[in-house]
């Protein structure tokens, strides 16, 4: 019965975050949550351990502050988490956050599965699922919008832009899906009391710090205004008027 | 809600908050056009716990306090009052259920209440009026095998979907509660209200003639202040509908322009919807306050008389204010403004009005009152 782990993110919530009048972005007030994208990936945990039956683990990499990440994940249908944390989460990027959650992958015995979401809800980098395939030497298909396990194998459909492809896959096997992939359902209250019951691993991400220097780092953070062009359009006629309609949204490269 | 709730507090207030926000939005304006009771929102209540927030987890509850029921409330109230007030009542019948010492009573309903598989209602208010219990004209009699019940409720919520009806009467002793279910014999529903607002929540009159009840459902009248919190509700109810009136009202006002500049950037304006704010951060902290003193068994019941007869009030103004920034859109259905301020009014009533509730925290003081 292999063993099923969902990647999720701790993020900051956007409707909490403050954009000054000097586009400085102040995020002293922002509460944590789930990034909204790692919610679907839950669920396709979920569905997964139903065909699997093995255990369902979360797997996650934050500050010391995103312990309450851990109730409000295994409340959402994980049977158990593993929790990468400590002082290097504050400055990491891509590549440390790839590593990290590695370290806490390798707490975990037989794992078949690892779905991530189809990007953080943050910084919707969209790097984790490639990067974690390529550590751990194993295959990756990105944009699930469908997936089902057929004799021991991983049945998935890729979703493009123009296109859909469906692969037969071995496991183990990294995955990211689409929030289409499967809704995120609201957990039942009785879920969250009981969550706290539930067991964690905890992994010091300071000591494997010494194999885990950023390699990019964020110079700056600004938000950004929408202002109006405050272009009144005037003509002879509406027929002018739509003329000039259409030569201002193409002179702002519109069509 | 509270600025201080535990971590497991914040988690059961974000999975209500994710429900209210991701499926409320879309029937409650459709609950508001039909009137009909929404048998589906009850139903998944009913599977995320909340009709059972506050029993006794031996029950089948979830055990959650007095601070628990009041965050739901409010995140219920952001978007659907309606739906609130439907809980409201369950929960209100339910109470006298679970505040009494009939365990047999206990035994038997508890555990279909919070599983949400029966409708609870309390029919308590009297045609003679809810808080003039001397001149209520139902009353309940002893008989050898048990008690016999005549007279007529009103405005009970719930009245025309409910299983299980909690009925307050008088008695040779004074006042007590009767547990008597759908079907029974002599129980009828009868006159339905169409309400100014609140719509969706059956209320309605329940006439009982010659209702027999088994001896074991009758229940001593619950002295427990934790059977006072159904005002309370109300109060958490409206904190939750004014923040959205004014959230609401901050959003058009950040983006609808005056001289190229957004409204809120006047000081007239930017000062009235601040006294708003306010106002609400005010009914927060009277709210949580009070709740958070009774789940410390320090109640102030005097409290919850006073909290019911500000914060609806303060919801009523709150919208007015809000709706007249808005200008002609607020004053559209479909900003959905007119439909909380509807709902307001019922924040006003329901529970007790604002008068009565005064009244009775008046005499908590140990003023004197004619009541």
């Amino acid at each position: 019965m292999p063993n099923i782990a969902v990647c999720y993110k701790w993020v900051a919530d956007e409707a909490d975050i403050i954009v000054n009048a000097d586009l400085s972005v102040n995020m002293d007030r922002a509460t944590g949550k789930i990034s909204d994208y790692d919610k679907n990936a839950i669920e396709a945990g979920v569905q997964l351990k139903k065909a699997l039956l093995g255990t369902l683990y979360g797997v996650t990499f934050s500050a010391d502050s995103g312990r309450p990440s851990l109730k409000d994940a295994l409340s959402r249908g994980l049977d158990a988490a593993v929790w990468v944390h400590g002082t290097l989460a504050a400055d990491a990027d891509e590549y440390v956050t790839c590593r990290a959650i590695a370290a806490g992958l390798a707490k975990l015995e037989d794992v078949g599965v690892i779905v991530c979401g189809d990007g953080s809800s943050d910084n919707y980098a969209r790097q984790l699922p490639s990067r974690l395939g390529a550590a751990l030497d194993i295959p990756v298909i990105t944009a699930v919008s469908h997936f089902a396990i057929e004799d021991g194998k991983l049945l998935v459909t890729r979703k493009l832009e123009d296109d859909e492809e469906v692969y037969l896959v071995d496991l183990p096997v990294v995955i990211s899906v689409l929030p289409e992939a499967c809704a995120a359902p609201v957990p039942g209250l009785k879920s969250v009391m009981a969550a706290g019951k539930k067991p964690v691993i905890e992994v010091d991400a300071d000591a494997i710090a010494d194999r885990l220097e950023a390699k990019s780092k964020a110079v700056s953070i600004k938000g950004y205004e929408m202002k109006r062009k405050n272009i009144r359009l005037t003509g002879e006629s509406e027929e002018d008027i739509v003329e000039q309609l259409f030569l201002a949204l193409d002179k702002e490269g519109v069509f | 809600m509270s600025h201080f709730l535990t971590e497991e507090q914040t988690l059961l207030r974000n999975v209500i908050r994710e429900f209210a926000q991701n499926e409320l939005p879309a029937r409650a304006a459709e609950i508001d056009k039909t009137s009909e009771f929404p048998m589906d929102l009850w139903k998944r209540c009913a599977e995320l716990g909340l009709t059972g927030v506050t029993i006794a987890e031996e029950y089948g509850g979830l055990g959650g306090d007095v601070t628990t029921e009041m965050f739901m409330m409010e995140e219920l109230g952001k978007v659907s009052p309606s739906l609130g007030l439907i809980l409201d009542g369950h929960l209100l019948a339910v109470g006298a259920i679970q505040y009494s010492d009939n365990e047999d009573m206990k035994k038997k309903y508890l555990p279909l209440a919070a599983s949400g598989e029966k409708i609870f209602a309390i029919s308590a208010t009297d045609p003679a009026g809810a808080s003039n219990v001397p001149e209520w004209t139902m009353f309940g009699a002893e008989v050898e095998d048990g008690w016999v019940l005549n007279g007529n409720k009103i405005f009970c919520t719930n009245s025309h979907v409910a299983d299980v009806y909690v009925c307050m009467s008088l008695t040779a002793t004074g006042l007590s509660n009767f547990v008597i279910e759908k079907g029974t014999p002599g129980l009828l529903t009868g006159f339905f209200e169409h309400k100014v607002g609140m719509r969706g929540v059956n209320s309605g009159s329940v006439t009982y003639q010659n209702v027999k009840v088994p001896k074991n459902h009758m229940m001593n009248y619950p002295m427990t202040p934790l059977y006072n919190v159904a005002i309370l509700d109300m109060c958490s109810i409206a904190l939750g509908a004014a923040e959205t009136a004014h959230a609401k009202t901050v959003e058009y006002l950040s983006s609808r322009t005056r001289g190229g500049d957004p409204m809120l950037s006047r000081g007239s304006v930017s000062y009235k919807l601040l006294k708003v704010l306010m106002q609400i951060e005010m009914a927060r902290d009277f709210i949580f306050t009070t709740v958070k003193l009774l789940d410390e068994g320090r109640p102030q019941v005097a409290f919850h008389g006073m909290a019911k007869a500000f914060i609806p009030e303060m919801l009523v103004g709150a919208i007015t204010n809000c709706i007249e920034l808005h200008g002609a859109v607020g004053y559209s259905e479909d900003t959905g403004l007119t439909r909380l301020w509807r709902d307001a009014m019922g924040c006003l009533i329901a529970d007790g009005s604002a008068t009565v509730c005064a009244t009775q925290a008046a005499q908590m003081l140990g003023w004197p009152t004619k009541d």
